[in-house]
């Protein structure tokens, strides 16, 4: 399972991408509403989401230090 | 000779009135109607005469008793209705006054040498300094003068976590939250980030009185996104930067980063979040990374400093030179620049207890040491000018910073941040 970030165009309802991407069978963790960031799980490769709604998407990056 | 004559006013002049005056002082009183060339008033007065000067209403006499005197002010019986110590006049002599001049001159002289040789013989005068002696970081920001604490300013330090327990902040309310499962944010066995927290909010040391932290009255956040080995993830990152804001916190300090490539575009996550968290008007301040080897090799400012929304510190050392291990900004064609520089090498901070040592303090190098200076600094400007916004306050940081001589903007900049005297 991947963990993924996706920033929100401007204007989409959150509502609406969340039916969207739980019908795809896509868990999703948190939405951050002052941030307009969406993170959410899924198996699928990043190439098999719906990009309409979101700006980007980044995998999870577990390499940060001090 | 002193005269110890008195002028009485009287409310009449009645025969009766005389007499009483004369019979109550045990004085005879002679009219002024009688006084003439051959009889002057001071061969009159003495102990047992008075003169009244009958057209006045006023009389003089000699050695009086005072007590007397005042008591009749009060007696409603008594004629009396005045009475003074006769006063000393001179005559006005214009040569006499020159003659006071003159000497009054010979001693202002006389003053002026005596200072004159005073201040001669006193060594150069010295700069002030401060009471309190800093470290080589803050005499580099100019921390000495300040009148700004951070009072009231919120500083949140996104890091390993805190050790609460140190006698530098006894006292302190600190407040926080741990976004690193199984692991507290109130204690730190790691260190870096109660070594982060002190340079940003400390104040002196409990043993020797020396000055280490920048905003001493700010109010401390602790945000732990690291793991006690100093490992975090994005999601910890970003779960404590949206707490952060939605807590208003002014500044999250960032003494953390993960390795760019060279040519590598900037976070778009990352850069919508520093402009979401500039918009709700707090500043996110970042360490360029420690990946360089210098001169060698220069590595590219890291993630997330390498946002254009986020502050991108780099460290110089104590001979202001560049440290050699601080990233720069040599992805110039995808972003990723250095905004700002600070003190980052042999930085003293608080530091919790090693292995039953009883030290409280460690000399740490590195962008995260210099970032929390910024952090600092910032919230010193934010109490000095609390109507900026963050977008304001990142501006009058840069505006303010001294470039410093031979070092290139890729490497610090618009320079070393400094206080504002």
């Amino acid at each position: 399972m991947n963990t993924y970030f996706a920033v929100l165009k401007g204007g989409v309802s959150f509502a609406k991408v969340s039916r969207t991407l739980k019908a795809s069978g896509i868990k999703i963790i948190n939405y951050y509403r002052k941030l307009g960031v969406v993170k959410f799980e899924t198996e699928k490769s990043i190439s098999d989401i719906d990009f309409d709604f979101f700006i980007s998407i980044e995998e999870e990056n577990n390499n940060f230090g001090i | 000779m002193k005269s110890n004559r008195y002028i009485v006013l009287l409310d009449n002049q009645h025969e009766s009135t005389i007499r009483s005056v004369e019979k109550e002082f045990a004085v005879s009183v002679t009219s002024s109607e009688l006084l003439s060339k051959d009889n002057r008033s001071f061969d009159i007065i003495d102990d047992s005469h008075a003169v009244l000067y009958k057209n006045l209403s006023m009389m003089v006499v000699d050695n009086v008793d005072e007590k007397q005197l005042s008591l009749s002010l009060t007696d409603k019986k008594s004629p009396i209705v005045y009475f003074e110590k006769e006063r000393d006049f001179y005559v006005a002599d214009e040569l006499s006054l020159i003659e006071e001049l003159k000497m009054d001159i010979d001693a202002l002289k006389n003053k002026i040498l005596e200072l004159e040789s005073t201040i001669r013989k006193k060594p150069a005068q010295q700069p002030s300094v401060s009471a309190t002696e800093l470290e080589w970081g803050l005499k580099a920001i100019g921390m000495g003068d300040t009148l700004f604490s951070g009072k009231g300013v919120n500083i949140c330090i996104l890091d390993t976590g805190f050790e609460i327990q140190h006698p530098d902040f006894a006292g302190r309310e600190i407040e926080g939250k741990s976004f690193i499962e199984g692991e507290d944010w109130d204690r730190d066995p790691n260190g870096h980030g109660t070594h982060c927290g002190g340079i940003a909010c400390g104040n002196v040391r409990n043993d020797t009185g020396k000055r280490y932290g920048i905003a001493k009255d700010s109010n401390l956040k602790i945000g732990k996104v690291l793991s006690d080995k100093g490992k975090g993830s994005t999601s910890s990152i970003v779960d404590a930067i949206d707490w952060a804001i939605t807590k208003q916190f002014r500044i999250i300090s960032l003494s953390l980063a993960a390795p760019a490539k060279l040519n590598e575009k900037p976070s778009v996550l990352f850069e919508t979040i520093g402009k979401k968290a500039l918009d709700n008007n707090s500043l996110l301040i970042a360490a360029a990374g420690n990946d360089s080897n210098r001169p060698a090799s220069l590595a590219p400012v890291s993630v997330p400093a390498n946002s254009l929304s986020i502050m991108a510190v780099a460290a110089i050392d104590k001979e202001m030179q560049i440290a050699r291990f601080s990233n720069a900004g040599i992805n110039a064609a995808t972003g990723g620049n250095i905004d700002i520089c600070a003190p980052g090498v042999n930085i003293l901070s608080a530091y919790p207890q090693k292995n039953g040592s009883s030290d409280n303090y460690e000399s740490l190098s590195g962008t995260s040491m210099a970032t929390p200076f910024v952090s600092g600094v910032a919230a010193l400007y934010m109490e000095q000018f609390p109507n900026l916004t963050a977008r304001e306050i990142w501006g009058l940081l840069e505006n303010n910073a001294k470039p410093i001589e031979k070092l290139k903007y890729r490497d610090i900049g618009k320079g070393l941040i400094q206080v504002i005297k």
